[in-house]
């Protein structure tokens, strides 16, 4: 697959551990993660609440709580964001990586106009002339399909729509010409069709400057529309990453054709299949695999059986990983494969 | 103005209370819940009728006992509204709320017991439980208030039934003692439904009440809903703004928008061929493998006016 080249990666996140003693965690928030976004990439990051993906995009950001205990790296554009110095932090923040949060309004001062939101980061934090970072803000309202963005400099965010706030929340994020852009739930808060517009939004910018892009959220269907490549997080570990036609057509890890099951689909009447119990807090500590109380095909050894993500085998042209047993069984030549036996169809109705 | 007239389209047949078309309403029996040209109009001081915002205008649907009704729509269409007018929570301008045939009164200065038996009807379910549920109060405190409220059996008639409703939702006898902190949300909005079905209810309305939920959580309560309506009557009355949820849930679908039903009719033929511009924008909105986000966009221009 093309994405998958061996140029350096945009962000790379290996090996990423990181715990919040703090917190009365009894497991890491993140456990392991390994994690690839290349230049004009949409790459999508898919989970339940608690799964960690938030926690990821934060790490991109070096935003992590001060006592968390970090294990690995996270690069972005071969710089280690973990062991930045403040100084270039504040740079990487600015310049390099913009994040887009779901809630725009809490994004921004609800005393403060638009033009003084947009503006007072190129002049304090990127040195613009007050005039020039004017112009710019126009531009980048313009940009987002703001009209009359001369009035709109003048408003407050209460008096625009959530779809218009977003809007202005994506051109300050595009203000400082970043390469790598973080969507954690940016659309999550919106109606459809206002959903569709700033998806058509970021997708347009990203494609126009060539940008890497995070998308994260806790909508299958979305992010298989949506982005290239799709990892799927499961108690703070990646489960599978594949390119999105294949992870919706094939889901491999038995909680991705879970999650696949029991999401209801338009236009499809089959009865949804829920996953038994529920996603895993931060007090659930896992010795094997952290899916096996809620497989349906699980075994006793996944139990104690740690998985690690691993490339599929399968077909020629298949590329992706999978931290599954079954699957490793399954893959691997021997007198006893496993067959089928993580492949969940939805039940007929 | 939007180039969306509501009433142009109107595709599906409009709803009159003795036409045995209407989707819904069965031919003779007398259903669970019927509604008449509701109308609510929103005004600021100083504005003059007309001027406000509407949320429901002319609103009609008939829900069957055991029958389900999705309400969909955006943000601002007055699903919500229309909800609390069932539930009484807000009394409409014009129109009738019927349950069993019965009009529902909406006037506020009104005795104990009449309050009472209005609330025991119809029920609501909300989207976030740990807002709508007591802090103080255990599950089996939570539904037995409620059947103590409407002194429903002695002391022991009602433990019994509060272990009987905790029971069908799917609550242990661990959960029973838990407290809503210590429930999981999945766990709370099956407290919420226990806590609602605890009055007897004829109809329950349940406003976004799965849409916080995580999927695999959310499968869980669609499956509790599909297991309620096979072993009770109760009319379920389902606002959301998921049209792939809605599906799953209901047999008929109102599409409202700026407070208009401008599509009605069964659900699946409704999200299959939409007839209505906007019912098509919306079920053209919905993400799906080859979807461009920018068509929609085109569509909604076409169809609703830029908006920016």
């Amino acid at each position: 697959m093309t994405m998958r080249t061996d140029a350096a990666p945009l962000l790379h996140i290996a090996d990423l551990t990181v715990e919040l003693p703090g917190a009365g965690a009894r497991r890491p928030v993140l456990d392991g993660v390994d994690l690839r976004v290349h230049r004009g990439e949409v790459v999508g990051l898919v989970g339940e609440s608690g799964s960690g993906k938030s926690t990821t995009a934060k790490a991109v950001l070096a935003m992590l709580p001060d006592d968390a205990e970090i294990a690995g790296t996270v690069a972005v554009g071969g710089a280690d964001v973990l062991g930045m110095d403040a100084r270039t932090l504040r740079e990487l923040r600015a310049n390099r990586v913009s994040m887009v949060h779901q809630d725009p309004r809490s994004s921004l001062n609800p005393v403060r106009r638009i033009g003084d939101y947009l503006t007072e980061r190129m002049v304090h934090t990127m040195g613009r002339r007050p005039a020039d970072a004017r112009a710019h803000a126009l531009e980048l309202l313009t940009a987002v399909g703001i009209t009359r963005p001369e009035q709109r400099m003048r408003q407050f965010p209460h008096e625009l729509s959530g779809g218009m706030v977003q809007r202005v929340v994506i051109a300050a994020a595009l203000a400082g010409d970043p390469e790598l852009l973080l969507a954690d739930e940016a659309t999550s808060a919106l109606d459809v069709t206002t959903q569709a517009e700033i998806l058509a939004i970021l997708r347009e910018h990203q494609a126009a400057r060539g940008l890497g892009m995070l998308f994260i959220t806790h909508d299958l269907h979305l992010a298989a529309a949506y982005c290239d490549r799709v990892y799927v997080m499961y108690a703070g570990r990646v489960v599978e990453e594949r390119s999105a036609e294949r992870l919706f057509r094939d889901p491999r890890h038995p909680y991705t054709a879970g999650l696949l099951a029991c999401t209801p689909e338009l236009g499809d009447a089959r009865a949804l299949r829920p996953i038994p119990g529920r996603p895993p807090s931060l007090d659930d500590a896992f010795a094997g695999c952290p899916f096996v109380a809620r497989c349906p095909s699980a075994e006793t050894e996944c139990e104690t059986w740690r998985p690690f993500p691993r490339e599929i085998g399968g077909g020629v042209d298949d590329d992706g990983v999978v931290a599954c047993r079954l699957a490793d069984v399954r893959d691997r030549p021997g007198p006893d494969p496993v067959d089928q036996v993580v492949r969940i169809e939805k039940v007929g109705s | 103005m939007s180039p969306v007239d509501p009433k142009a389209g109107k595709a599906r047949q409009k709803w009159s209370p003795r036409d045995p078309e209407t989707p819904g309403a069965d031919t003779d029996a007398v259903p669970a819940l019927r509604v008449h040209g509701l109308c609510k109009e929103f005004r600021a001081r100083g504005e003059r009728p007309g001027d406000g915002t509407v949320a429901a205008s002319d609103v009609s649907f008939a829900v069957p006992a055991g029958g389900a009704l999705g309400i969909v729509g955006e943000s601002g269409s007055g699903k919500s509204t229309i909800a609390r007018m069932l539930v009484g929570l807000l009394a409409p301008d014009r129109g009738t709320v019927e349950v069993d045939g019965r009009e529902r009164s909406f006037r506020s200065h009104v005795g104990r017991a009449q309050r009472l038996a209005r609330a025991r009807e119809v029920q609501m379910v909300f989207q976030d439980p740990y807002v709508s549920l007591d802090p103080r109060l255990s599950a089996e405190q939570c539904v037995g208030s409620v059947l103590r409220l409407h002194g429903l059996g002695d002391r022991a008639a009602r433990a019994r039934r509060t272990a009987e409703l905790l029971d069908q939702v799917g609550l242990g006898s661990r959960e029973a003692a838990a407290r809503p902190h210590a429930l999981s949300g999945g766990q709370r909005q099956r407290l919420s439904i226990a806590r609602a079905l605890a009055a007897g209810p004829r109809v329950l309305v349940l406003d976004e009440a799965v849409s916080a939920l995580d999927v695999s959580i959310q499968a869980q309560i669609v499956r509790l809903l599909a297991d309620l309506r096979r072993d009770s009557d109760v009319a379920l009355v389902f606002v959301t703004h998921d049209l792939a949820v809605v599906q799953h849930v209901t047999d008929d679908l109102l599409v409202l928008y700026r407070g208009v039903a401008v599509e009605q009719g069964r659900t699946a033929e409704v999200l299959a061929a939409p007839r209505h511009a906007y019912t098509q924008l919306l079920v053209g909105s919905v993400p799906r493998p080859g979807w461009d986000p920018a068509e929609v966009v085109r569509l909604r221009a076409a169809v609703l006016g830029a908006t920016v």
